[in-house]
């Protein structure tokens, strides 16, 4: 086994040089030993023999001599023998041991003679190193003479004696010798012979399969072209012929292949240029239909703000001509106009909000918002429309709605104005309730808005094609109620993007519910409330739907309340329990003005508390009670449905206040005087911002100069020594960051002027800079004047001892300082002029510039959905994409409007 | 070996046992010979071929016993003395040394021999009729052969001849015992003493008389074929029908009284016809001679 693994790794050429030399050398040695074996025994035999012959021929020749002991006669025979030079002495021996004659003089003395019976006296035995002897004994040869041979012992007694021969094995040893030489010459004459045999087999075995091996190798590595010279016979020439044969097949298939893959290729080739042709028209037909899209993109803002345009002016006009003295008839013509104007704006929308839906152009933000301000934001919107068709909104809370969520607000507000809008489109008499559920879970809460109306209802049949775009109940609906159809649609396609749904439950006459079903991120699980420890309501409220709403709105405001839906009943408890903290008082609209008053009169007599008049949808009939009576029914608040958490948080707290003490008509009288004497530099761009701040410093006390701009503040601060620097961070010109680093390198003492920067982003690198430039604090917008004061003290070292606890966080109210909401909104159209200005005259830095002022306006006055609006339209501004710009824009746009509505 | 031979005769057969000294062939010719001869003889014949293999109790059984050669004649003598004893084929030195103890015996006809040698008398004889000019007859004799000598000397005095003999010892040299005699007859006659002519003097004798051109006679066919120029000498066959005739005579005999040991009467005759005529001897035919000499 070894063997085998030993031969099966060596290469062919080891294996065939061993396979041919291996067994010829082993041959050759052994021939060759045994032959120089064979020689030098034959040649010592030889000697033996030869020895051996003589010995017998003397043996035989000296009978008569030494039967006759005739020494002359041994002598003779003698010189015969002594003729070989190998041959030193010839001794004859009598049988009494006694030599008779012999020819040299070796001491043969211990050489023992043998007799006859012993068989061995032609062994040789050695007298001396080369010398050996040997005998023979000399018998009488004698011949037949008896014809009866029974009687042996006639026959014995024949030797007479002894021949002994001394050799001399000198010349045998160097006839050996040269043997041995001989030998050894011709064995390495073999042994070369033999390698020289074993080389040329091997090279004519090997060379064959070494060229053979060659040519694959070459083969392997793609040498097609290789070929094995066919040089040689028998199995390794067809062996040789075969691999050509292979290697020629192989060639030609390959050459076949190549053929068939070039054709492939070549196929392949053309195909693959069809295939780019057809791409290239294809782009070229995508292109066209992008151009196509956008061309119709662009059409349709285009014309929709072309259409936009003069319609603003038209109802901006009709509400201006509202205001004028006009007669009934006018009056009524003017309020068509501008109630056609508004539902062609919103007619407008809702295309431009489908194309956009269709081309997915739509993206969902994930915001921090508050839906209950949203909600509310959207009844006090549909408040007026409810109003003028006599139909009753109401609003049910849910207790638990956690304050701020992570969605998009502008998507959810549209579902539901439009929800709500259609509701109160088709709802002759009745009401529309807005309510809300909510399962606040772990980081989510899962809503359930529903809008719920008493109106026409839809029937079965209907519903099939109510999601469908421009398909609206009834086709006698369209010339009823207009609409373009695309609301529902809209608001579908809008849920689902939001990962919600929208369901519809009708039944004809009866009334619709449409529910929306959204799960939204929770921002702060939080619920929004004001503490009213042991307060208590009395209700009285004769609509179940009312009574619901402001049992849940009760709940919601974690009071204690009870409900009744009688006078009498409320006079009884009146008259058995002990004081409550308010009265809300439901007006029954099928009752008169009279009934009321004397009803309410009743009432104040056993309740001195506050009265909350709630008033259903008709606003006049407060109106309508006499100045003098409302009067004597104070403490009063009149509330509107739908009740909202601002109106009845107000009133609640002014209850409470009335409770605790006197009304503060100056809520921040005591922000008044605490920064007198301190020179003050403020550094805004905006100028509403900056009249706010400037009425807000000057109040408290303070001297305030302003600047416009960074650059401006730098050169008043390099002038005159104030004691503290408000600076806005985004202004034109020169920002705040750097006019801060600047007037910091001022020389002392105008550079140690402490500065507070005034932003509206959070942004942790942009803090940072502002560090790093030295200023001492950061105030963001919206502007906490209570503690920007605080800080000023800070910052000033005016704090008078006790006011730390003084800070509370109040936004500022305008009408403290003598700023009109008119004038705010005036601002805001301005800024909103200068925008789409900018945008005509394609001026993104204009626009950037605006949309930082926006921002800041926003910030300082806590307009969320303002400032998130403006935030967004500013980054689009900064990506350049005049789409986007456009849409951000509109947006920014509709919130705006949506502020007037509400100043409205 | 015992082989019966059942009685040819239901008057008391003669039993006779044939003692041979060994199984050879010499011996199975002799028995053979002596069986055929006596087929028809009131003998009842039994041969054993090992004398090692016999036994007193065995001689007791029969009436003669017959041994055949020298180591025969020694057991039939050592283990009987009762039985009447013929030896046969045995020489007759040989017999003399074995049979002194008995020569009571011999005398009372209860053991002979038929020697195996010829009488010399019948040597001369030949000598003469094919050298009738010898007159001196060399020889060379041991202590062996003195009996031999004395009968030599009768037979030579009867043709007239002289005796040139001389002893010849063991550690003589042979040569020169020879050469002075062979020189110095007309003719050699050797005598059958083993003592003297064994192989080896045969040879020399027959060189230096060859030499010295002188015939020998000798005593036996093998001599002659050697070279020796003429012998008459005994075969199995004649001895073997010598001895039927003396069993015979003993059975005839109404003693059954043996004779007394002696001679051959049959002979055979050899001449070397070669060495006759280096001699320069024409010897007569053999049946001439055979003629010649039976008278």
């Amino acid at each position: 086994m070894k063997i085998t693994s030993l031969l099966s790794s060596m290469s062919i050429k080891a294996r065939v040089l061993i396979l041919a030399l291996l067994p010829l050398t082993t041959i050759t040695l052994l021939l060759s030993t045994y032959m120089i074996t064979s020689k030098l025994n034959q040649e010592r035999t030889a000697l033996l023999e030869n020895s051996q012959s003589i010995i017998r021929y003397l043996a035989a020749g000296a009978e008569f001599g030494m039967f006759s002991n005739n020494i002359s006669a041994l002598s003779s025979l003698s010189k015969t023998a002594l003729e070989r030079s190998d041959i030193d002495d010839v001794i004859f021996i009598n049988l009494a041991g006694e030599t008779i004659y012999r020819t040299g003089q070796l001491d043969i003395s211990q050489i023992p003679l043998k007799t006859t019976e012993q068989q061995n006296h032609l062994t040789p035995v050695f007298v001396s190193n080369n010398r050996w002897t040997i005998q023979y004994p000399v018998l009488l040869a004698g011949i037949q003479i008896d014809d009866f041979s029974d009687d042996d012992s006639i026959n014995k007694g024949n030797q007479i004696g002894w021949v002994m021969l001394i050799i001399d094995e000198t010349d045998m040893r160097s006839r050996q010798t040269n043997i041995l030489f001989q030998g050894l010459m011709i064995t390495l004459g073999g042994l070369f012979f033999t390698l020289w045999l074993a080389l040329n087999i091997g090279r004519s075995i090997i060379n064959p399969i070494q060229a053979i091996i060659h040519t694959i190798e070459r083969l392997r590595k793609e040498d097609l072209n290789a070929r094995v010279p066919v040089d040689s016979k028998g199995e390794l020439g067809e062996l040789e012929a075969g691999i050509n044969n292979l290697a020629k097949r192989v060639q030609d298939t390959r050459l076949r292949l190549e053929d068939q893959v070039d054709e492939a290729t070549q196929s392949l080739r053309s195909a693959m240029n069809d295939l780019e042709r057809k791409n290239y028209d294809l782009d070229n037909a995508k292109q066209r239909a992008e151009k196509a899209n956008q061309a119709k993109d662009q059409f349709l803002a285009r014309m929709s703000h072309e259409l936009r345009t003069p319609l603003t002016s038209v109802i901006g006009f009709s509400q201006l001509l509202q205001k004028t003295p006009l007669d009934n008839q006018q009056l009524e013509y003017s309020s068509i106009v501008q109630r056609t104007s508004a539902l062609l704006l919103r007619l407008i929308d809702d295309i431009l909000d489908f194309s956009k839906l269709q081309s997915e152009a739509i993206k969902i933000e994930h915001i921090r918002f508050n839906l209950e301000e949203c909600l509310e934001d959207i009844l006090e919107m549909q408040t007026p429309l409810a109003s003028a068709k006599n139909i009753n909104l109401y609003y049910t809370p849910a207790a638990n709605l956690p304050e701020h969520l992570l969605g998009d607000p502008t998507r959810i507000r549209q579902i539901i104005t439009n929800l709500v809008g259609n509701s109160v489109k088709f709802t002759e008499q009745g009401s529309v309730t807005i309510q809300v559920d909510c399962q606040v879970c772990e980081g989510f809460v899962d809503l359930h808005i529903r809008v719920i109306d008493t109106g026409i209802g839809i029937s079965k049949f209907q519903m099939e094609n109510l999601f469908k775009p421009f398909s609206q109940a009834d086709t006698t609906i369209t010339r009823r109620f207009g609409g373009s159809g695309l609301g529902l649609v809209i608001s579908k396609h809008l849920a689902q993007l939001m990962g919600g749904d929208l369901l519809l439950k009708s039944a004809a006459h009866k009334g619709t519910e449409v529910s929306l079903y959204l799960r939204l991120q929770v921002e702060d699980k939080s619920v929004k409330a004001l503490s009213f420890p042991n307060y208590h309501v009395l209700i009285l409220e004769r609509e179940p739907e009312a009574r619901a709403s402001i049992s849940a709105w009760m709940e919601r405001m974690q009071v204690g309340y009870s409900c009744y839906n009688s006078p009498q009943n409320l006079i009884n408890a009146l008259l058995q329990q002990p004081q409550p903290d308010m009265l809300v008082y439901s007006t029954d609209p099928g009752k008169n003005n009279s009934y009321h008053r004397q009803l309410l009169q009743l009432i104040r007599r056993h309740f001195s508390g506050i009265l909350l008049l709630l008033r259903e949808t008709d606003t006049n009939d407060s109106c309508a009670m006499k100045e003098a009576v409302m009067a004597q029914l104070q403490p009063l608040e009149c509330l509107r449905q739908p009740l909202t958490y601002k109106k009845l948080s107000q009133a609640m707290d002014r209850r409470r206040d009335h409770r605790e003490g006197p009304s503060q008509t100056q809520p921040n009288q005591h922000n008044a005087h605490q920064l007198t004497g301190l020179r003050l530099l403020v550094a805004e761009d905006n100028t509403f911002n900056r009249l706010l701040l400037e009425r807000i410093l000057s109040f408290a006390g303070a001297k305030v100069t302003l600047a416009a701009n960074g650059e401006k503040a730098l050169a008043l601060a390099s002038q005159t020594r104030f004691d503290c620097i408000l600076m806005d961070v985004h202004m034109p010109l020169m920002d705040g960051i750097e006019a801060a680093r600047l007037i910091h390198q001022l020389p002392s003492p105008l550079g140690e002027t402490p500065i507070m920067a005034l932003t509206a982003n959070v942004i942790a690198n942009e803090e940072l800079a502002l560090k790093e430039v030295g200023v001492t604090t950061t105030l963001f917008k919206p502007i906490n004047e209570s503690q920007m004061i605080y800080e000023i003290q800070l910052a000033t070292n005016t704090l008078p001892a006790s006011s730390a606890e003084t800070v509370l966080a109040k936004k500022p109210r305008l009408g403290d300082y003598g700023i009109s909401e008119q004038a705010l909104l005036r601002e805001l159209d301005a800024q909103m002029l200068a925008i789409h200005q900018a945008f005509k005259a394609q001026q993104p830095l204009v626009m950037r510039d605006h949309s930082h002022q926006l921002m800041g306006l926003a910030g300082l006055l806590d307009l969320i959905i303002l400032e998130a609006a403006s935030a967004r339209f500013n980054q689009a501004v900064k990506s350049d994409d005049w789409r986007t710009i456009w849409e951000q824009l509109w947006h920014l746009q509709r919130v705006i409007n949506s502020l007037n509505l509400n100043e409205d | 070996m015992l082989i019966l031979v059942a009685p040819t005769a239901l008057a008391e057969p003669a039993r006779v046992l044939l003692l041979a000294s060994k199984d050879s062939s010499v011996y199975q010719e002799v028995i053979r010979v002596i069986r055929q001869q006596l087929a028809d003889a009131d003998i009842q014949l039994a041969a054993v071929m090992d004398p090692n293999s016999t036994s007193e109790k065995i001689f007791e059984q029969f009436d003669l016993i017959v041994p055949i050669g020298t180591l025969a004649t020694q057991t039939a003598l050592e283990t009987t003395v009762t039985k009447p004893i013929l030896s046969t084929l045995i020489p007759l030195h040989t017999f003399g040394l074995l049979s002194s103890p008995f020569t009571t015996a011999i005398r009372q006809g209860r053991i002979t021999a038929l020697y195996l040698e010829q009488p010399l008398d019948r040597q001369l004889q030949l000598l003469k009729l094919l050298q009738p000019q010898v007159q001196s007859l060399g020889t060379v004799i041991s202590d062996n052969s003195k009996q031999h000598l004395s009968d030599l000397q009768k037979a030579a005095t009867a043709q007239g001849w002289s005796i040139n003999a001389k002893e010849l010892q063991e550690d003589d040299n042979p040569v020169a015992t020879l050469t002075p005699i062979i020189v110095n007859s007309d003719a050699f006659i050797a005598l059958p003493d083993r003592a003297v002519f064994n192989r080896s003097t045969a040879k020399w004798i027959l060189l230096m008389t060859f030499r010295q051109q002188i015939p020998l006679i000798a005593f036996s066919r093998s001599y002659v074929e050697a070279g020796a120029l003429a012998a008459i000498y005994s075969t199995p066959e004649s001895v073997g029908l010598e001895t039927a005739d003396w069993i015979q005579h003993w059975q005839q005999n109404a003693a059954l009284k043996l004779p007394p040991p002696g001679y051959p009467q049959r002979f055979h005759l050899s001449v070397n016809r070669g060495t006759a005529n280096s001699l320069g001897i024409t010897p007569p035919t053999d049946a001439e001679l055979m003629k010649r000499l039976s008278k």
